[in-house]
């Protein structure tokens, strides 16, 4: 799914550190088909919602103000834990475009930009100052621009963000990986032929 | 005259002998085996979708582990009918593949990683990838192995992956275990003084002389808690160790290769003078029995110590995230973690479901009863019927616990083998975050050995204190 060149959304903060993926995309939702529609309601479930479904009055996300927040700027190791793809898709279908956090769990930003969630990694200053604004102005805007790398927080300081080639070609198109790298396929080929001939252990013969 | 020579780590020389192709930062790494599981339906439907093959579907294999049953061996046990069809469906679209599948009924069967490295599929040296975030353990035997997570139709289309190479980063164990203690105990120690994101970024290599005295089993375990540090990957460069290990197991090179295999593997060892980014040393013969008291692994504390209090957190995010930690577990902060009581145990995950956990287990359990629930699950078929051939399953059964199927099980919590809401779990398994192993559920990692002692005795206690019966 392609992404976006800019976006200013509300953004919604989350103070926590260590936020993971057992959160955002609970366990027993893994089985769950993503085309029934309701991956949405899944993202984050039971931090927004008790035992007995209703909203959590502590949740910031059931603010009204932020009912319809794009952005998330969160705290250190975001989406540790478990690479299970809801925790992506899960955002997407909540709709949340970008997460903007100090530090991301390992795996979750090697993928989530592919599928059209772009992961920002800001220095931590940057990211406590953009949650403060965001948590006395609760429903205020944050600002995004892909192409010229920056973000830019609600009371307008802009903070610069790297985003290899690779990635912004990716998420801004929304070009499949897949067709981008089988144009490479000769090289594939090649590389395999003479793998396979330094390493004639690995064919599975047994 | 000799050109210069670069010192190179076993990550390197991995990285570079399956380097296709550089572009803008990331190299396309070749991947010489892929894991799939009963998670990867998406994955295979994407591939039919667009009517792409495999690009090599003999070097991929599907192992399903997250949904299977413990309570039976077949599919009929599946906890409800969604699961059943999940599994029958991803299996079948495997095959339509021309995956072959290692699945319900097949003696090998199991969680992946164990699987993966008791058949040899892991070998030194060889790129392996799979969707889930624990395919780091398989870096055991030496392998680099890489959680793909979304990629994984990528990988089965190309049989390559995009990557930027990680920085290294070595973690340095010397010194011998005090009794009962264990590489879990030394992994949750290793988490708990550098963090949750004290590896992030890093592809942690494990070395030292206790690394080199360790079994493949407590390789393992510690490969597998590094992406709990934040890690891309953990490995330990083979040495004698490994290749007996892997000697004659299924998957292992065949006999006239193996001397080119071993060649090869021989040269798999970081260079003298290789630099890493971090390195950090721990003399492991001060690590205490660990045990956890929050929803993160870093929250792990010597079972002599004591739950912290959030007021002394400088940072304003961890003190809420430790506050939260607290509320959610309901633990109040000094509290003695010997004076925890537990209400169930669970041994088992791809951290700790070895034949060696087991017996670790059973040393402490033979001769007792449990008395709260006790659910132990092996990590393959085939550590199950070694364990039954050791008479290992008259041990847990005799003490009143519970023998399943091989399995992801209670880890994750996805196969219905749920911890009830607000009980108390001492956990083998790798996470304690918020509801994962059932909504509510409040989980304590610990050892294999700490996991027994809790079902024996209904509290986290010190197992350098049991004596035995």
């Amino acid at each position: 799914m392609p992404g976006f060149q800019t976006l200013t959304a509300v953004a919604a903060p989350i103070v926590t550190d260590d936020v993971d993926t057992d959160q955002i995309f609970p366990s027993r939702f893994t089985s769950k088909n993503r085309a029934d529609g309701m991956f949405g309601t899944y993202f984050l479930h039971d931090q927004r919602f008790d035992e007995s479904g209703a909203p959590r009055a502590d949740c910031i996300l059931n603010d009204e103000r932020l009912k319809d927040a794009n952005i998330i700027v969160a705290a250190a190791n975001y989406a540790c834990g478990s690479a299970r793809p809801g925790a992506i898709y899960s955002h997407l279908d909540y709709g949340i475009r970008a997460v903007i956090a100090e530090s991301f769990g390992p795996v979750f930003p090697t993928v989530a930009f592919k599928s059209g969630l772009l992961t920002i990694q800001l220095p931590k200053d940057a990211v406590q100052a953009i949650r403060g604004q965001l948590l006395r102005n609760v429903g205020a805007e944050v600002s995004i621009d892909v192409a010229h790398q920056v973000v830019a927080a609600p009371d307008g300081t802009r903070y610069p963000f790297e985003i290899d080639h690779f990635a912004k070609r990716m998420f801004i198109e929304g070009v499949s990986e897949i067709d981008l790298t089988l144009g490479l396929v000769d090289k594939i080929e090649a590389f395999e032929a003479e793998h396979r001939a330094a390493m004639p252990w690995l064919r599975n013969s047994r | 005259m000799r050109a210069a020579r670069t010192p190179k780590t076993i990550l390197d020389k991995i990285f570079d002998a399956h380097a296709v192709d550089e572009e803008g930062g990331r190299t396309l790494l070749y991947v010489d085996r892929v894991i799939a599981a009963d998670t990867a339906l998406s994955a295979f439907n994407t591939l039919r979708n667009s009517h792409r093959p495999v690009r090599q579907p003999a070097q991929a294999i599907q192992i399903p582990d997250h949904f299977t049953p413990s309570s039976g061996p077949t599919l009929e046990h599946a906890g409800n009918m969604e699961l059943r069809t999940l599994i029958r469906d991803t299996d079948a679209a495997a095959r339509s593949l021309g995956i072959p599948v290692v699945g319900l009924g097949d003696p090998r069967r199991g969680i992946q990683h164990v699987v993966a490295v008791e058949q040899a599929y892991a070998q030194p040296g060889i790129v392996i990838a799979a969707t889930d975030s624990h395919t780091p353990t398989q870096g055991a035997v030496g392998a680099l192995a890489l959680s793909v997570s979304t990629d994984l139709a990528h990988v089965l289309a190309t049989q390559c992956v995009w990557i930027k190479r990680p920085q290294p980063m070595r973690i340095n164990l010397d010194g011998r275990l005090a009794a009962n203690v264990t590489a879990k105990d030394v992994a949750l120690a290793i988490v708990a003084r550098i963090g949750s994101a004290g590896a992030a970024g890093f592809a942690v290599e494990y070395a030292g002389s206790f690394v080199r005295n360790l079994s493949i089993s407590g390789r393992m375990t510690l490969c597998n808690m590094s992406p709990e540090m934040g890690a891309r990957t953990g490995i330990v460069a083979p040495d004698d160790v490994t290749i007996e290990y892997v000697r004659g197991r299924p998957f292992a090179p065949a006999d006239e290769h193996w001397d080119a295999a071993l060649e090869f593997w021989r040269t798999l060892r970081s260079d003298r003078d290789a630099t890493y980014t971090r390195d950090v040393i721990l003399d492991v013969s001060t690590i205490e029995p660990m045990v956890t008291w929050g929803n993160n692994a870093e929250d792990a504390v010597p079972i002599t110590g004591v739950v912290p209090d959030p007021a002394g957190q400088i940072s304003p995010e961890r003190r809420s995230r430790m506050a939260k930690a607290l509320d959610y577990m309901g633990l109040a902060p000094s509290t003695r973690m010997t004076d925890v009581a537990i209400d169930q145990v669970f041994i088992g995950s791809c951290a700790n479901s070895t034949i060696d956990d087991l017996r670790d287990a059973a040393r402490l359990m033979k001769g007792q009863r449990v008395v709260v629930p006790t659910l132990v699950v092996p990590g393959s078929g085939m550590v199950r019927a070694q364990a039954e051939a050791e008479a290992l399953d008259v041990v847990f059964l005799s003490a009143g616990a519970t023998w399943g199927e091989a399995g992801c099980s209670m880890c994750n919590a996805m196969n219905g083998d749920v911890v009830a809401p607000g009980a108390r779990c001492a956990s083998t398994s790798n996470r304690n975050h918020m509801g994962r192993q059932g909504p509510g559920s409040r989980t304590h990692l610990v050892s294999p050995p700490t996991a027994a002692l809790a079902a024996i005795t209904g509290r986290l206690a010190d197992v350098r204190q049991f004596q035995g019966s």
